[in-house]
């Protein structure tokens, strides 16, 4: 009896699995690539862009929230009610918003004012600079990766598929190859989960550097200025939750039962993070500081997305090299 | 008894609980009695109270000034909270709130006549006989006094401390808002009182629009309260001092800025 295709069963597994491993390959190379761009010389960030590449869009509202509550411009109150002070303003466009944001809502809480005020053109203007900077990489360029990781296990497949109903209709045992079809699809759903890491390798390093910087180690100033400062600096590194004052910080997180966690936990905690698929620069898997912040949004409290960053001892290096 | 040494204090409000526990050198704060339950106080004020910074309940609704009798379920609810928070002294004003099953929802003048007094005096005496601590009158602001009074009101206020043996709370901001718009004369007013029961004083900050001063509770307290609260301490040293702010809270620093203007008038 000839052979479907000239190729015998045995030989086709082989080289489905081949293709299937070249496929992986493709998948994994594209996810490297994308967040290497080349890298743009004479790179600086300021403390809201620190805060976007270590927490996305919502950590930028964090930090401008924690400096209006510092400079006495917002009070934050114990049931979690922020107030705006009679004579707030701020020339700083993200507190000018969040300053906005709670005039016009008398009893708002951080979780509004972050979910609604990150959502924002000014914010979205941090991330742009920071893609431009080739710190960030595009939403647009991580979803169309996103896509290009599966195109290999589509013609892998696609070609498994005919093969499988090929030898359904000529009664041949399809076994073994269903299996690898499963397997197929199993790859492509996980890959399709685990999303690209927003931060390219060269905001990894950035971040890493600030944190080995000491910018968010413990005030020892006196200094009321540099203590806004630095409250700013924790904050963009570790989220609200990393917030100085344990009382602030409940008021900031109600209801958050890592509001008050150990401090150091907080800051050292690993914080990747990636776009969700609503679009934009829109976040989810947000880090453990500014996952408290808001039960409602798309991220958890769990460290990024799925990369292999690890625990406790700071992203930049530990990222760079995983998803 | 002497009315207790308070300080300088303010009146405590959720919207900034966390900004009053963190105003340096606060000696005493007020809380609205109706707004707060005494089985589940605020965080805030357990933890001032475990600083042993005194709180004291002032309520709104009893109206006592009204021809009914004092609703028993509010003068208890203003005695549970006074036991709950440990208060050294509980306040009302001198007002009716309440007439033939209406709610005006303001603080309405009572009449002077001696009819009206006799009426306030018979309410405020049933009130301090369910109250656990002694209990301080407040004079009022008001936009219209009733014709045919037969006291002024300082004489009214001095009349019901000495037939009920109630403390007396002086709100200078009112004083002067009535001054403003009544008429009423501050010196008259303050020579009338029997300040050894003078308890505390509040504070206000509010704004003239129209020729008439509004006492909003929203504003910085104007430099014209601050002369009446100095008139005031030209006479008598008070016990406490407090000031109230409702509405359009400012920053920490400028809440902090009047209690030392207040703390500095009154240490003369």
């Amino acid at each position: 009896m000839a052979l479907p295709w000239g190729i015998s069963g045995s030989r086709f597994l082989v080289m489905y699995g081949v293709g299937l491993l070249l496929a992986l390959g493709w998948a994994l190379w594209v996810r490297y690539r994308v967040r290497r761009p080349e890298a743009v010389l004479g790179r600086h960030v300021d403390v809201a862009e620190l805060a976007f590449l270590a927490g996305g869009p919502r950590r930028v509202v964090e930090v401008a929230v924690a400096r209006l509550v510092e400079t006495g411009q917002i009070h934050a109150a114990r049931n979690g009610l922020l107030t705006a002070a009679s004579t707030a303003s701020s020339a700083d466009r993200v507190q000018a918003e969040v300053l906005d944001w709670i005039g016009r809502r008398p009893s708002t809480t951080t979780t509004s004012v972050v979910r609604n005020v990150s959502e924002g053109a000014v914010v979205a203007t941090i991330g742009d600079e920071l893609v431009r900077q080739r710190l960030l990489v595009a939403p647009a360029k991580a979803a169309a990766a996103r896509r290009r990781t599966v195109f290999g296990f589509c013609v892998v497949g696609a070609v498994g598929v005919l093969r499988f109903v090929n030898g359904l209709r000529l009664d041949r045992p399809v076994g073994y190859l269903f299996m690898l079809l499963l397997l197929t699809a199993a790859l492509v759903l996980l890959i399709l989960k685990s999303k690209i890491k927003a931060r390219t390798v060269h905001g990894d390093r950035i971040l890493a550097s600030a944190r080995g910087s000491g910018l968010d180690g413990p005030d020892r100033s006196q200094d009321s200025t540099v203590a806004v400062a630095r409250v700013g600096a924790v904050v963009a590194l570790g989220g609200l939750l990393a917030f100085p004052d344990a009382d602030i910080r409940s008021a900031l997180l109600p209801g958050s039962p890592s509001a008050n966690k150990n401090l150091s936990e907080s800051t050292n905690a690993c914080s990747s993070w990636s776009y969700s698929d609503s679009g934009g620069y829109s976040s989810s898997g947000s880090s453990s500081g500014s996952g408290g912040s808001d039960s409602s949004g798309g991220g958890g409290s769990s460290c990024g997305s799925g990369s292999s960053c690890g625990s406790g001892g700071g992203c930049g290096g530990g990222c760079g090299g995983g998803s | 008894m002497t009315p207790p040494a308070l300080g300088v204090g303010i009146g405590w409000r959720p919207e900034i609980d966390l900004t009053i526990e963190r105003l340096p050198e606060l000696d005493f704060v007020e809380v609205l009695a109706e707004n707060v339950r005494p089985d589940r106080l605020p965080e805030s004020l357990r933890a001032l109270r475990d600083r042993a910074v005194p709180v004291v309940a002032h309520a709104v609704s009893l109206s006592l000034g009204g021809a009914d009798r004092p609703d028993a379920t509010r003068v208890g609810h203003l005695a549970a909270v006074a036991q709950a928070l440990d208060a050294p002294l509980v306040s009302e004003h001198v007002a009716f709130t309440r007439a033939d099953g209406l709610d005006s929802g303001h603080l309405l003048p009572v009449p002077r006549t001696r009819d009206a007094l006799d009426v306030l005096v018979a309410n405020v005496r049933e009130a301090q006989d369910q109250l656990p601590v002694p209990l301080a009158m407040e004079n009022i602001a008001a936009l219209l006094h009733w014709p045919g009074a037969e006291l002024s009101e300082g004489q009214f206020l001095a009349e019901l401390a000495d037939r009920t043996g109630c403390w007396l709370l002086v709100d200078v901001a009112n004083l002067h808002a009535n001054s403003r718009n009544v008429g009423t004369g501050i010196d008259a007013f303050l020579d009338a009182l029997p300040l050894e029961r003078l308890a505390y004083v509040h504070v206000a900050g509010g704004v003239e629009r129209d020729g008439v001063y509004h006492d909003t509770h929203a504003h910085a307290v104007p430099p014209q309260v601050l002369d009446v609260l100095a008139d005031l301490c030209r006479r008598v040293r008070p016990p406490g001092v407090l000031l109230e702010r409702d509405d359009h809270y400012p920053a920490p620093a400028e809440l902090a800025a009047e209690l030392t203007a207040i703390r500095t008038v009154l240490n003369g």
